[in-house]
Protein backbone atom coordinates (compact mmCIF):
# COMPACT_ATOMS: atom_id res chain seq x y z
CA UNK A 1 0.00 0.00 0.00
CA UNK A 2 1.15 3.22 -0.71
CA UNK A 3 -0.03 6.48 1.02
CA UNK A 4 0.89 9.76 0.24
CA UNK A 5 1.04 12.31 3.48
CA UNK A 6 -1.44 15.18 2.11
CA UNK A 7 -1.23 17.72 4.98
CA UNK A 8 0.18 17.01 8.90
CA UNK A 9 0.03 19.12 12.05
CA UNK A 10 3.07 18.93 14.54
CA UNK A 11 1.42 19.31 17.93
CA UNK A 12 3.71 19.41 20.90
CA UNK A 13 3.01 19.17 24.94
CA UNK A 14 5.11 20.84 27.84
CA UNK A 15 5.44 20.25 31.44
CA UNK A 16 7.27 21.84 34.22
CA UNK A 17 9.91 20.22 35.02
CA UNK A 18 9.11 19.26 38.77
CA UNK A 19 12.21 18.61 41.52
CA UNK A 20 10.65 15.53 42.40
CA UNK A 21 10.32 14.40 38.87
CA UNK A 22 14.02 14.36 38.43
CA UNK A 23 15.45 11.56 36.99
CA UNK A 24 12.19 9.74 36.48
CA UNK A 25 10.02 9.25 33.13
CA UNK A 26 6.48 10.52 33.10
CA UNK A 27 4.85 13.50 34.20
CA UNK A 28 2.46 13.41 37.57
CA UNK A 29 -0.57 15.80 37.72
CA UNK A 30 0.67 17.96 41.13
CA UNK A 31 -0.76 20.71 42.55
CA UNK A 32 1.03 24.01 44.06
CA UNK A 33 0.51 23.24 47.92
CA UNK A 34 -0.54 27.28 48.04
CA UNK A 35 -3.45 27.68 45.39
CA UNK A 36 -3.91 24.17 44.80
CA UNK A 37 -4.08 24.43 41.26
CA UNK A 38 -2.02 22.33 39.18
CA UNK A 39 1.89 23.12 38.41
CA UNK A 40 0.74 23.50 34.36
CA UNK A 41 -1.82 26.04 35.61
CA UNK A 42 -1.24 29.41 37.03
CA UNK A 43 -1.69 30.97 39.76
CA UNK A 44 -4.50 32.88 40.80
CA UNK A 45 -3.67 36.10 39.51
CA UNK A 46 -2.06 35.16 36.32
CA UNK A 47 -3.75 34.09 33.16
CA UNK A 48 -1.41 32.11 31.08
CA UNK A 49 0.76 29.78 31.88
CA UNK A 50 4.13 29.00 31.31
CA UNK A 51 7.04 32.07 31.63
CA UNK A 52 4.61 34.69 33.11
CA UNK A 53 3.73 32.26 36.11
CA UNK A 54 7.29 30.37 36.40
CA UNK A 55 7.70 27.57 38.95
CA UNK A 56 9.98 27.53 41.73
CA UNK A 57 11.90 24.21 42.59
CA UNK A 58 13.36 23.89 45.89
CA UNK A 59 16.81 22.78 46.41
CA UNK A 60 16.76 22.03 50.71
CA UNK A 61 13.47 20.41 49.90
CA UNK A 62 11.92 18.83 46.91
CA UNK A 63 8.78 20.94 47.04
CA UNK A 64 7.92 22.98 43.97
CA UNK A 65 5.31 25.86 44.22
CA UNK A 66 4.14 29.16 41.69
CA UNK A 67 6.39 31.71 42.55
CA UNK A 68 4.05 34.49 42.63
CA UNK A 69 2.35 32.11 45.22
CA UNK A 70 5.72 31.07 47.32
CA UNK A 71 6.33 34.93 47.64
CA UNK A 72 3.30 35.85 48.80
CA UNK A 73 3.88 33.84 51.65
CA UNK A 74 7.54 33.90 52.45
CA UNK A 75 6.48 38.03 52.37
CA UNK A 76 5.23 36.99 55.76
CA UNK A 77 7.27 37.15 58.79
CA UNK A 78 5.44 34.21 60.57
CA UNK A 79 6.37 32.22 57.38
CA UNK A 80 10.15 32.31 58.90
CA UNK A 81 11.17 31.24 56.05
CA UNK A 82 10.30 28.17 55.98
CA UNK A 83 8.53 25.24 53.12
CA UNK A 84 4.80 25.63 53.97
CA UNK A 85 4.98 21.25 53.35
CA UNK A 86 7.66 20.23 54.99
CA UNK A 87 8.79 23.41 57.19
CA UNK A 88 12.47 23.19 56.38
CA UNK A 89 14.46 26.58 55.78
CA UNK A 90 13.03 27.51 52.18
CA UNK A 91 15.88 27.42 49.55
CA UNK A 92 15.41 27.89 45.92
CA UNK A 93 17.07 26.22 43.45
CA UNK A 94 18.85 28.88 40.85
CA UNK A 95 19.76 26.54 38.34
CA UNK A 96 16.63 25.94 36.87
CA UNK A 97 15.07 29.73 37.65
CA UNK A 98 15.44 32.42 34.95
CA UNK A 99 16.93 35.69 35.96
CA UNK A 100 13.98 37.76 37.03
CA UNK A 101 13.11 40.32 38.94
CA UNK A 102 10.72 37.52 41.06
CA UNK A 103 13.60 35.76 41.53
CA UNK A 104 15.85 38.33 42.68
CA UNK A 105 12.89 39.06 44.88
CA UNK A 106 12.09 35.65 46.61
CA UNK A 107 16.72 35.96 46.85
CA UNK A 108 15.96 38.85 48.74
CA UNK A 109 13.24 37.67 50.90
CA UNK A 110 15.42 33.94 51.97
CA UNK A 111 17.94 36.06 52.52
CA UNK A 112 16.22 38.57 54.95
CA UNK A 113 14.71 35.40 56.97
CA UNK A 114 18.10 33.63 56.99
CA UNK A 115 19.32 37.12 58.58
CA UNK A 116 15.87 37.20 60.79
CA UNK A 117 16.89 33.84 62.36
CA UNK A 118 20.87 34.18 62.62
CA UNK A 119 20.08 37.26 64.86
CA UNK A 120 17.37 35.69 66.78
CA UNK A 121 19.72 32.64 67.80
CA UNK A 122 22.34 35.23 68.90
CA UNK A 123 20.30 36.62 70.81
CA UNK A 124 18.69 33.72 72.57
CA UNK A 125 22.53 32.38 73.46
CA UNK A 126 22.70 36.09 75.16
CA UNK B 1 -13.71 38.20 44.80
CA UNK B 2 -11.40 36.42 46.78
CA UNK B 3 -8.10 35.86 45.59
CA UNK B 4 -7.71 32.32 46.07
CA UNK B 5 -11.07 32.02 45.61
CA UNK B 6 -10.47 28.56 43.24
CA UNK B 7 -8.78 26.64 46.12
CA UNK B 8 -11.38 27.86 48.99
CA UNK B 9 -14.00 26.52 46.13
CA UNK B 10 -12.57 23.65 46.05
CA UNK B 11 -11.98 23.22 50.00
CA UNK B 12 -15.83 23.68 50.19
CA UNK B 13 -16.67 21.17 47.29
CA UNK B 14 -14.90 18.68 48.99
CA UNK B 15 -16.16 18.51 52.60
CA UNK B 16 -19.46 18.91 51.07
CA UNK B 17 -19.07 15.70 49.00
CA UNK B 18 -16.72 13.69 51.35
CA UNK B 19 -17.50 14.37 54.73
CA UNK B 20 -15.38 13.70 57.30
CA UNK B 21 -16.58 11.53 59.98
CA UNK B 22 -18.25 13.17 62.23
CA UNK B 23 -18.24 16.50 60.40
CA UNK B 24 -20.98 18.01 58.93
CA UNK B 25 -20.70 21.30 57.21
CA UNK B 26 -23.83 23.68 57.13
CA UNK B 27 -23.91 24.82 53.57
CA UNK B 28 -27.06 27.16 54.62
CA UNK B 29 -24.57 29.27 57.15
CA UNK B 30 -22.22 29.43 53.94
CA UNK B 31 -22.86 32.49 50.61
CA UNK B 32 -21.74 30.00 48.03
CA UNK B 33 -20.65 33.52 46.19
CA UNK B 34 -18.67 34.93 48.91
CA UNK B 35 -17.62 31.63 50.82
CA UNK B 36 -15.47 33.63 53.60
CA UNK B 37 -17.74 31.73 56.56
CA UNK B 38 -18.53 28.09 56.90
CA UNK B 39 -20.24 26.49 59.91
CA UNK B 40 -19.60 22.94 60.95
CA UNK B 41 -21.36 20.35 63.42
CA UNK B 42 -18.77 18.65 64.74
CA UNK B 43 -19.29 15.65 67.20
CA UNK B 44 -16.87 12.50 68.03
CA UNK B 45 -17.23 9.44 65.77
CA UNK B 46 -17.19 5.93 68.05
CA UNK B 47 -14.13 4.01 68.06
CA UNK B 48 -13.30 0.23 66.04
CA UNK B 49 -15.67 -1.58 68.38
CA UNK B 50 -18.26 0.73 67.83
CA UNK B 51 -18.43 2.57 71.15
CA UNK B 52 -17.97 6.04 72.51
CA UNK B 53 -14.85 6.91 74.82
CA UNK B 54 -15.00 10.22 74.72
CA UNK B 55 -16.20 12.70 77.94
CA UNK B 56 -18.02 14.67 75.06
CA UNK B 57 -20.51 11.40 74.26
CA UNK B 58 -22.42 12.51 71.35
CA UNK B 59 -22.80 15.67 71.43
CA UNK B 60 -22.56 18.12 68.62
CA UNK B 61 -20.66 21.31 68.31
CA UNK B 62 -20.08 23.87 66.30
CA UNK B 63 -17.44 25.54 64.87
CA UNK B 64 -17.51 28.57 62.65
CA UNK B 65 -14.08 29.25 59.88
CA UNK B 66 -13.97 32.65 58.79
CA UNK B 67 -11.46 32.91 56.06
CA UNK B 68 -9.36 35.96 55.94
CA UNK B 69 -8.70 38.51 53.09
CA UNK B 70 -5.10 36.92 53.15
CA UNK B 71 -6.09 33.41 53.12
CA UNK B 72 -4.24 30.46 52.58
CA UNK B 73 -1.20 32.66 53.53
CA UNK B 74 -2.96 34.08 56.63
CA UNK B 75 -4.53 31.25 58.64
CA UNK B 76 -8.59 31.58 59.05
CA UNK B 77 -10.43 33.34 62.15
CA UNK B 78 -11.92 30.00 64.04
CA UNK B 79 -14.17 29.28 67.05
CA UNK B 80 -16.74 27.44 68.72
CA UNK B 81 -20.14 28.66 69.01
CA UNK B 82 -22.90 29.43 71.47
CA UNK B 83 -25.35 31.28 69.38
CA UNK B 84 -27.37 28.83 68.35
CA UNK B 85 -30.23 27.25 70.31
CA UNK B 86 -28.83 24.71 72.24
CA UNK B 87 -25.26 24.61 71.09
CA UNK B 88 -22.44 24.67 73.84
CA UNK B 89 -18.48 25.44 74.16
CA UNK B 90 -16.62 21.46 74.77
CA UNK B 91 -15.21 21.79 77.73
CA UNK B 92 -11.47 20.97 77.29
CA UNK B 93 -8.38 22.74 78.63
CA UNK B 94 -7.69 24.52 75.56
CA UNK B 95 -10.95 25.97 75.08
CA UNK B 96 -12.40 29.27 76.87
CA UNK B 97 -15.57 29.39 77.61
CA UNK B 98 -16.42 32.25 75.15
CA UNK B 99 -15.44 29.73 72.21
CA UNK B 100 -11.93 30.26 71.33
CA UNK B 101 -9.32 27.32 71.15
CA UNK B 102 -5.99 27.64 71.90
CA UNK B 103 -3.93 25.48 69.20
CA UNK B 104 -0.47 26.40 67.69
CA UNK B 105 -2.69 25.23 63.94
CA UNK B 106 -4.55 28.24 64.19
CA UNK B 107 -1.75 30.23 65.07
CA UNK B 108 2.30 30.07 64.46
CA UNK B 109 1.84 26.58 63.39
CA UNK B 110 -0.46 27.69 59.99
CA UNK B 111 1.25 27.28 56.62
CA UNK B 112 -0.13 27.51 53.32
CA UNK B 113 -0.14 24.20 53.02
CA UNK B 114 -2.66 23.63 55.44
CA UNK B 115 -6.49 24.03 55.02
CA UNK B 116 -10.14 23.95 56.56
CA UNK B 117 -9.81 20.11 56.42
CA UNK B 118 -6.75 19.91 58.44
CA UNK B 119 -8.28 22.23 61.24
CA UNK B 120 -11.32 20.39 61.75
CA UNK B 121 -9.53 16.89 61.95
CA UNK B 122 -6.92 18.76 64.61
CA UNK B 123 -9.85 19.71 66.17
CA UNK B 124 -11.64 16.93 66.31
CA UNK B 125 -8.21 14.49 67.58
CA UNK B 126 -7.72 17.38 70.56
CA UNK B 127 -11.42 16.80 71.58
CA UNK B 128 -10.83 12.66 70.91
CA UNK B 129 -8.04 12.17 72.96
CA UNK B 130 -9.01 14.54 76.18
CA UNK B 131 -10.11 13.32 79.48
CA UNK B 132 -10.31 16.60 81.48
CA UNK B 133 -13.55 18.16 81.69
CA UNK B 134 -12.17 21.55 82.50
CA UNK B 135 -11.82 25.37 81.40
CA UNK B 136 -7.89 27.22 80.85
CA UNK B 137 -6.68 27.88 84.54
CA UNK B 138 -7.32 31.61 83.34
CA UNK B 139 -10.79 31.33 81.77
CA UNK B 140 -12.47 33.91 83.36
CA UNK B 141 -9.84 36.19 83.28
CA UNK B 142 -9.03 35.57 79.25
CA UNK B 143 -12.90 35.84 78.65
CA UNK B 144 -13.48 39.37 80.74
CA UNK B 145 -10.85 40.59 78.56
CA UNK B 146 -10.61 38.67 75.01
CA UNK B 147 -10.82 40.11 71.78
CA UNK B 148 -13.75 39.08 69.46
CA UNK B 149 -11.62 38.05 66.99
CA UNK B 150 -9.61 35.09 68.32
CA UNK B 151 -6.76 35.98 65.86
CA UNK B 152 -6.02 39.06 67.88
CA UNK B 153 -4.74 37.22 71.18
CA UNK B 154 -1.71 36.44 71.85
CA UNK B 155 -2.23 32.69 73.88
CA UNK B 156 -0.19 31.44 77.10
CA UNK B 157 0.38 27.83 76.22
CA UNK B 158 0.05 26.48 79.99
CA UNK B 159 0.78 22.78 79.22
CA UNK B 160 1.54 20.84 75.96
CA UNK B 161 1.04 17.27 77.15
CA UNK B 162 -3.02 18.05 77.49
Amino acid sequence: MKVNIVDWHGVATWHWKLASNDGKAGYVDELCGICRVPFDGTCPNCKFPGDDCPLVLGRGCIHNFHVHCILKWLEQEASKGLCPMCRQVFVHDPEDNPHSEEFEYLQQLEDGHRLLREKGETTYEE
Amino acid sequence: MHTFHKRILKEFKRLQKNPLPGITIKPSETDPNDLSVFVFDITLPPDSDGVLHSIYRSDIYQLRIKITDDYPVDSPEVQFLNSHPGSKIPLHPHIYSNGHICLDLLGSGWTPACSMESILLSIQSMLSTNELAERPPDDQAYVRTAPLNPKKTTFDYHDDNV
